[in-house]
């Protein structure tokens, strides 16, 4: 089962699992050819936040270095590793500082924005049962677009989840959440951005409503923190996001494989000061091992790509990082602009790198389709329809090559020689 | 006139694998909502309203719906639900014929249960 829902079960002739082990050349080169399988690093897209598109700069060598070189350690027990707790934190250290947080800002290191997510709806749980003890059938209120992790951690734990449709502008209606909240509600929360639109929610309202009815505030910042950060230092203007600039705002999901460039899985989760935090923290003891002390989620975790975010994070520097964001703005503008000339496509004006547009009177599926047979991997989105991608600073090479492929394919769905029938397999 | 005697055939048979079906039944018990199949011009309609297992549906629209499916006119709504596949339904998608207003996840799941009912379900 993958992001579009869809199971894709191979057929094998035999057995997988060889008998006899085949050299490390063999596996390689075979590795080599599935690596190759998927996209071609320069004229392909995957728009996945994977950073593929960045193949060549020269970020994902240190990554990659690092995250081989720390790929068979485990974070679990950072305590007794002196090397991995000098990792953890700095990496802390420098997320709070690179977004610019108040000192009194917590940090915890996940796997990524769902953990993030989880963690924060746990905390506002937990939390719920200290200062609303009455409630016994907790229920969260959200906006309609904010990310289905929100929903998948409410389905794991019996919480109820309320999502609000949202203003005209595809921003959340602050007037339609507070309608919405029940004497059982313990949080609201808010995106910046979301992911199907890529706009800013007003947090800072939503924020304002949550001192009001005394619940826990979490905002989303999974895709924009670390970019929107350095955005800002370029002189781009965001409405207020940050979990130490507004009051009310006890959590906040922090993406560091996103725009932080650092290999997956790693996230993190922002609490506004430790007395907050301590509502994520729990350390089971029943059980003959004594406490099982862990960061998140997640048992044993990969320092490897811990140890890539703290690469990264001191090869970029804050100049680096600005220097990417400031090319991040200049493909986002290529891009629209490249799109906007396609006829008939129509770029919606979206807050950071998320890009959607329209694709007029042609059939968005068609033209998915058609793109996905160039590998230009877009994701669909369906109120209404539109076609989304994430803009990476990837050269002008790449982006142009998107644009002459969205314009082959605009004319084939024109004239019927694409169509949306080759995706009708994965939706 | 055809889209509408098809939305009643669909409550008819929907009603019938419920009282019939036990397997359905407790498929449509595990959610309540209601969802509103109607044309953009408001002309064409109907409501299906599943509440603890049990279905109320009436032509006409519905003041509260969780989710609507608006097609762009009549004649298609019936082409592509006479299918009855979700294949159908996606190409409608992608060419704007059909746009879902509300929670786009009772829609999937509705797909869901005609599926089971017309005995498709994987």
């Amino acid at each position: 089962m993958g992001y579009f829902g869809e199971g894709q079960d191979m057929a094998f002739d035999g057995p997988v699992f060889p008998d006899t082990g085949r050299p490390k050349e063999d596996v390689f080169a075979a590795l080599d050819e599935i690596y190759h399988m998927d996209v071609d690093a320069v004229h392909g897209h995957v728009m996945l936040y994977a950073t593929t598109l960045m193949e060549d700069h020269p970020v994902t060598e240190v990554c990659r270095h690092a995250c081989s070189k720390f790929m068979k350690r485990n974070m679990l027990v950072r305590e007794i590793a002196p090397g991995l707790q000098k990792l953890e934190q700095e990496v802390k250290r420098m997320a709070i500082e690179m977004l610019r947080l108040p000192d009194t800002t917590r940090v915890n290191i996940t796997s990524g924005g769902s953990e993030s997510i989880y963690c924060g709806i746990n905390a506002a749980y937990q939390w719920a049962k200290d200062h609303k003890p009455e409630i016994t059938e907790p229920e969260i209120v959200v906006p309609y677009s904010i990310h289905a992790a929100f929903s998948k951690w409410c389905h794991y734990t019996g919480i109820k989840i309320t999502r609000v449709p949202l203003g005209p502008d595809h921003r959340a209606d602050v007037k339609a959440m507070e309608a919405a909240i029940t004497p059982n509600t313990i949080f609201l929360a808010g995106s910046t951005p979301c992911w199907p639109y890529g706009l800013f929610d007003p947090v800072e309202e939503t924020a304002a409503l949550a001192v009001k009815h005394g619940l826990w505030m979490h905002v989303d910042a999974c895709i924009g923190a670390y970019q929107a950060t350095f955005l800002e230092k370029l002189g781009v203007e965001f409405p207020t996001w940050r979990i130490g600039d507004i009051p009310g705002v006890c959590s906040m999901s922090a993406d560091l494989h996103k725009h932080a460039y650092a290999a997956k899985p790693c996230s993190t989760i922002f609490f506004r000061d430790k007395e907050l935090q301590q509502y994520h923290w729990y350390h089971p003891a029943d059980w003959p091992s004594g406490p099982y002390a862990t960061e998140a989620l997640m048992g044993s975790f990969p320092a490897g790509s811990v140890a890539s975010a703290w690469a990264v994070m001191n090869f970029l520097g804050e100049d680096g990082y600005t220097e990417l964001a400031k090319k991040t703005l200049e493909a986002r503008k290529r891009y629209v602009d490249g799109i906007n000339s396609v006829d008939g496509m129509r770029c919606w004006d979206t807050d950071l790198s998320v890009l959607v547009f329209e694709t007029g009177d042609l059939d968005t599926l068609a033209v998915m389709a058609g793109l996905f047979e160039r590998q230009a991997f877009v994701f669909p989105i369906y109120q209404p329809m539109l076609i989304q991608l994430a803009v990476d600073p990837v050269p002008p090479e790449v982006i142009d090559t998107f644009v002459n492929h969205l314009r082959q394919v605009a004319h084939g769905v024109r004239t019927g020689a694409i169509t949306s029938e080759p995706l009708m397999k994965l939706l | 006139m055809k889209l509408t005697i098809l939305l009643y055939l669909l409550k008819v048979q929907l009603r019938f694998s419920a009282w019939r079906r036990p397997g359905f039944r407790k498929m449509l018990n595990k959610r309540d909502y209601t969802l509103v199949i109607r044309t953009a011009d408001r002309k064409h309609g109907r409501f299906f309203t599943f509440t603890g297992g049990r279905i109320v549906s009436r032509r006409g629209l519905h003041p509260k719906p969780d989710v609507e499916m608006v097609w762009c006119d009549a004649g298609t709504a019936f082409r592509a639900l006479a299918a009855g596949d979700d294949k159908t339904m996606m190409q409608a998608l992608g060419k704007s014929q059909l746009q879902i207003e509300g929670n786009l996840d009772h829609f999937f799941w509705f797909g869901e249960v005609t599926k089971h009912m017309m005995g498709k379900e994987a």
